[in-house]
């Protein structure tokens, strides 16, 4: 009994400098530093770039998938690209973002005067008989969020169609997701 | 000892722990392999990568390496692995697809090239999938268009053997055409619009060839004067229906001008590039012709407009008074206590010019300007006067001047990172000097490009003045900001040419400070290349206080045929051809074959040029050459001697500054000189073969300012050309040529040339004077005009010129511009051959003469007449020269 357990312990202690040898020293069991999971023409989302973004993102949305964060990093450089294309400067991302939709999202929202009226009347009961003069304002900064939402919508994906994009992110490595037949 | 189990694991676990620290701390990169990379070099991607042997392998730096690396837009994805050690790294590339060629079959009626042109696809592109089946739809459509509506088109990728490169087999069968069986015509008369379009009865309805025939239709109407006719069409059934509605015609009348004539006035008219008679452009037309009158001094001119419409003509006529043409006599300027010359030369209008009153608001605002520049702040400028007397206006600008404003204290805060001595001296504001916010505008952007050039790009400089009493204290005040430096240099879009020829012309080094000018800098070196059509160059996203740069370039056709035709009247016609390549292993080598053909010579020439020789800025040149040649006496038409050269030259040369170049050449030529006169014989190398081996180091200087027309400027060289037995030559000499030339513009139209030239040689051992192929020759279009060509110097007995081992010459010429392409020239030639050094004496031979150039796009058409100034018994008094080109 006491030789077997000896064997065991000696076993161990082996196995355990083959594991070790095997992590750290073998060529088979590369790591996979970084790799592209996603671009936009000539502008690579990198994995782990993706992967930072989905931790960040998920401690605000606990539901939200990688896929669903990745399409937004698209979405997100589809728009920067053409901000620089506009030759949009500043600081940061998120500013050149806010000054693009101004420029080119919010300059074109239209919020007519008879569309507030018409979603107070379509919507007079939400607003528990609140006088229309009341609401209205926040009727007009729903619509015009409403209105900037569509239009962002539908420019990137006039951009998006323009662009070539492709999603790498479930390609197996070495195949680059090329669609090639 | 027992070990329980407890212990072992603990055991097991620190030495566990014990190994695999050192391995997980980072360690250096032993071994790097890529696999898949077909398009750059390792290297190349290893440097965008960011990744080296030896360094330790940053995951940030990776990520920022593959995102750099993709901007080569030709990578699909890039994968980078390592071993636990992080000492092994392998990198796993696949790149985008290419079109190798686009193969057309099937095709019966347009050609494969036109598919081809038609096709969105084009060679060299990247093959993009997920466009493929769009192209294939909208090259039906144009198929449709050219009157194929039933074509049918596949495309097929096929795999070649080279990697990521494949062929598209696009089969096109066209199909039945769609015919035009009738043509009607709707709004004008059909016999003149069949008359005017190429479609007939039974044609294919090609679309393309529909629209140009109704743009065909609406450029005749026009010209019979209609405004704006309109021509559209509709097909329908086989049935082509024109329809065309020819709107108005204008008819337009110019009454009472005598200056310009209606023509001159018609084809200044607005109406028929804009299509229509509206009031706005009624208005443009008038003072179009009012501002004619003014530039030319009617300065009372006025012109009155009237229109009429009846039918569908509309009649628009003016009325003009010319009035009298006017100069300008005198511009005073009452109150003005500083010198007027200056302030008259900058002025629009001019002493003895024109009067044009439309320029006398400018005048005034220059006067104002004038004044601000020189200090006077508070300068008033009243309303000027104008007094016209005898077809003369006298020009009065009264001006109150007001107190001078000098520079005070020149001073900067804020500065950290540059010293405020180097701030001083870039700003160039000098204590005292007169105070203009122009000049401290230009002072603070001096400042600005200083910081720039140093890499701070975001720098903020303010230029704050306070004023005291008549001075003036400037403070600059600079907020310096970061520094950036130059990142990486990701080059894109070369396809043939290899990265290595953009890089090599590249000013910048990577951690460089940042600097936009030098990047402004780069881009015209490497258009200068010759070998893109485009050249972006785009600083991308600052990271760690770095940015790198993105280089695109669209490469051009690299190949080349030229052909070129002059006439002179020694070599009669000259025609050649030029085949050349400019990017031989993309290492923008240039190669050529040049062929040369006039009635007295034919020459042949391969010539190879390596602007980069042994990767050093080093031009190499070679040319290997065949040249067979006659001189004749152009006086007697005696062929003196004939000569068959073949040759090998090569050698380098090297810009040392902006100006100056060094060269230098090793030559070996064979010639074989025959049926030469026997009064020119001077040595018994002069005729039969000889082989020349030499050596020529060189220097040349250019400042001119145009090669072609030299404006000012300089050109001078220097070259010595040394052959010897030493180095396989049949003869021995050694023989320095200088030639030298300047122009200056003199004033206005006038541009004054010279130039000097003196060439002396010495031979040694066998023959002291130099073999026939060598000697200096003078005379002719390019030398001392007046004298024939090479026809200067001592002569043979039979009245042939020897040439000789030493000559001077000086040329001067006065260069008159007259506008529209004309000038004349007036020169003065001077010169000598004589057989030996030590035959040199004062005897100069001179020639005066008179020229008229006509400006072509291979430089001016040139007629020259030189007149001997002492005429030599049995020569002409003067010779008359056409070539292209100055002479000097």
């Amino acid at each position: 009994m006491k030789t077997a357990n000896y064997k065991l312990k000696i076993m161990i202690l082996l196995s355990l400098f083959t594991l070790h040898f095997s992590l750290f020293t073998c060529e088979a069991n590369a790591e996979l530093i970084d790799r592209v999971v996603a671009f936009v023409n000539d502008r690579a989302i990198t994995l782990s770039e993706l992967k930072e973004t989905y931790e960040r993102t998920r401690k605000l949305q606990p539901d939200i998938t990688m896929q669903e964060v990745l399409n937004t990093m698209v979405n997100r450089l589809l728009l920067l690209n053409d901000a620089r294309r506009l030759k949009i400067e500043a600081k940061t991302d998120d500013e050149i973002l806010n000054e693009y939709e101004e420029l080119k999202v919010r300059a074109l929202v239209r919020v007519r005067e008879e569309d507030i009226e018409s979603y107070y009347k379509k919507n007079e009961k939400e607003f528990g008989g609140a006088p229309y003069e009341s609401v209205r304002d926040k009727i007009e900064t729903l619509l015009t969020e409403e209105q900037t939402n569509e239009l962002l919508k539908k420019q990137i994906a006039e951009l998006r169609s323009k662009a070539y994009v492709k999603i790498l992110l479930n390609a197996p490595p070495g195949n680059g997701g090329t669609g090639r037949p | 000892m027992e070990l329980t189990n407890r212990q072992t694991f603990f055991l097991a676990f620190a030495l566990l722990l014990f190994m695999a620290v050192p391995a997980i701390a980072s360690q250096p990169i032993e071994k790097i392999d890529v696999e898949g990379l077909a398009s750059i070099s390792k290297e190349e991607l290893l440097g965008l990568l960011d990744l080296k042997v030896g360094e330790v392998l940053d995951p940030l730096k990776v990520r920022e390496g593959i995102k750099r690396a993709f901007f080569k837009g030709i990578f699909n994805d890039i994968e980078v692995y390592a071993n636990a050690a992080r000492t092994d790294v392998r990198i796993v590339v696949l790149e985008r697809d290419r079109i190798r060629s686009v193969e057309v079959s099937g095709n019966n009626f347009f050609s494969s090239r036109e598919i081809r042109k038609m096709f969105e696809f084009k060679e060299d592109d990247i093959l993009r999938y997920d466009l493929l089946d769009g192209a294939v739809k909208r090259l039906k459509e144009k198929l449709a268009e050219r009157g194929f509506p039933y074509a049918i088109v596949t495309a097929t990728v096929k795999n070649t053997s080279k990697t990521y490169f494949k062929d598209i087999a696009l089969t096109v069968e066209e199909g039945l055409p769609l015919l035009i069986k009738q043509i009607l015509v709707h709004g004008a008369p059909e016999a003149e619009v069949r008359h005017i379009v190429h479609v007939s009865d039974g044609d294919r309805y090609d679309q393309k060839a529909v629209q140009s025939d109704m743009d065909r239709i609406s450029e005749h109407y026009k010209s019979l004067g209609y405004l704006n006719p309109v021509v559209s069409y509709r097909f329908a059934d086989g049935r082509l229906d024109i329809d065309v509605n020819m709107g108005k015609k204008l008819r337009m009348n110019f009454d009472g001008n005598t200056v310009f004539s209606s023509k001159e006035l018609l084809k200044e008219m607005p109406f028929r590039d804009a299509g229509a008679v509206r009031d706005d452009l009624v208005e443009d037309a008038t003072r179009k012709i009012v501002s004619l009158y003014y530039a030319k001094g009617y300065s009372s001119a006025q012109a009155a407009p009237v229109m009429s419409e009846a039918d569908d003509t509309i009649t628009l006529s003016f009325f003009i008074f010319e009035g009298e043409q006017v100069k300008v006599g005198e511009l005073k300027f009452p109150g003005m206590t500083l010198p007027e010359k200056n302030l008259k030369a900058v002025l629009p209008l001019k002493e003895g010019d024109y009067y044009d009153p439309s320029l006398l608001s400018s005048d005034v605002d220059m006067v104002r300007e004038f004044y601000v520049a020189l200090g006077y702040l508070s300068v008033v400028v009243e309303t000027p006067g104008v007094e016209i007397e005898k077809e003369k206006a006298t020009i009065t600008i009264p001006v109150k001047e007001g107190p001078k404003t000098v520079i005070g204290k020149v001073e900067v805060s804020g500065a950290v990172s540059v010293p405020r001595e180097e701030i001083l001296k870039a700003a160039r504001l000098k204590e005292g000097s007169p105070y203009n916010e122009v000049d401290i505008a230009d002072a603070r952007q001096r400042v600005i490009d200083l910081y720039y050039e140093k890499g701070f790009i975001d720098v903020a400089i303010n230029a704050e003045v306070k004023f005291s009493g008549e001075s003036a204290d400037i403070t600059f005040s600079i907020r310096e900001g970061e520094r950036t430096f130059f990142g990486k240099t990701i080059v894109t879009g070369n396809v043939e040419t290899k990265t290595v020829v953009i890089e090599r012309e590249l000013l910048h080094k990577e951690s460089g400070p940042f600097n936009y000018n030098v990047l402004a800098k780069e881009r015209q070196r490497l258009y200068r290349l010759g070998l893109f059509t485009e050249v972006r160059i785009e600083p991308l996203d600052p990271y760690d206080h770095k940015r790198d740069i993105l280089i695109e370039v669209t490469e051009g056709n690299a190949g080349s045929v030229e052909f070129g035709i002059g006439y002179n009247n020694y070599d009669k016609v000259n025609g050649t051809v030029d085949i050349g390549y400019k990017n031989l292993f993309g290492m923008n080598r240039q190669i050529s074959l040049r062929v040369g053909y006039n009635s007295l010579e034919k020459l042949y020439a391969i010539n190879y040029v390596d602007p980069w020789f042994l990767a050093r800025h080093l031009s190499f040149k070679g040319t290997l050459y065949r040249n067979e040649r006659e001189e004749k006496n152009i006086d007697t038409k005696v062929i003196m001697y004939r000569y068959r050269k073949y040759g090998i030259s090569l050698g380098v040369e090297k810009q040392l500054t902006d100006a100056m170049k060094g060269s230098l050449y090793y030559d070996y030529a064979v010639s074989n000189t025959f049926e030469v006169q026997p009064d020119i014989v001077l040595t018994d190398r002069d005729a039969g073969r000889l082989g020349i081996s030499s050596i020529s180091p060189g220097v040349t200087y250019d400042t001119r300012d145009n090669p072609f027309e030299p404006r000012k400027g300089v050109l001078a060289g220097f070259t010595v050309k040394l052959s010897s037995s030493a180095i396989l030559s049949q003869t021995n000499f050694a023989k320095a040529v200088f030639n030298g030339s300047v122009y200056q513009e003199i004033w206005g139209p006038f541009v004054g040339a010279a130039a000097l030239r003196f060439g002396v040689a010495q031979g040694w051992g066998h023959d002291t004077i130099l073999p026939l192929v060598e000697r200096f020759f003078l005379g002719g279009r390019n030398s001392v005009r007046g004298y024939a060509q090479d026809t200067l110097g001592p002569r043979g007995a039979n009245g042939n010129p020897t040439g000789g081992n030493a000559f001077v010459e000086t040329n001067l010429e006065l260069r008159t511009f007259l506008g529209k392409g004309i000038g004349v020239v007036t020169f003065l030639d001077s010169g000598n051959v004589w057989q030996r050094i030590s035959d040199i004496d004062g005897t100069i031979k001179h020639a005066v003469g008179i020229g008229l150039r006509y400006d072509t796009p291979v430089g001016p058409f040139r007629l020259d007449y030189g007149y001997k100034l002492k005429k030599e018994p049995g020569l002409s008094r003067g010779e008359l020269f056409f070539s292209i080109g100055q002479a000097f």
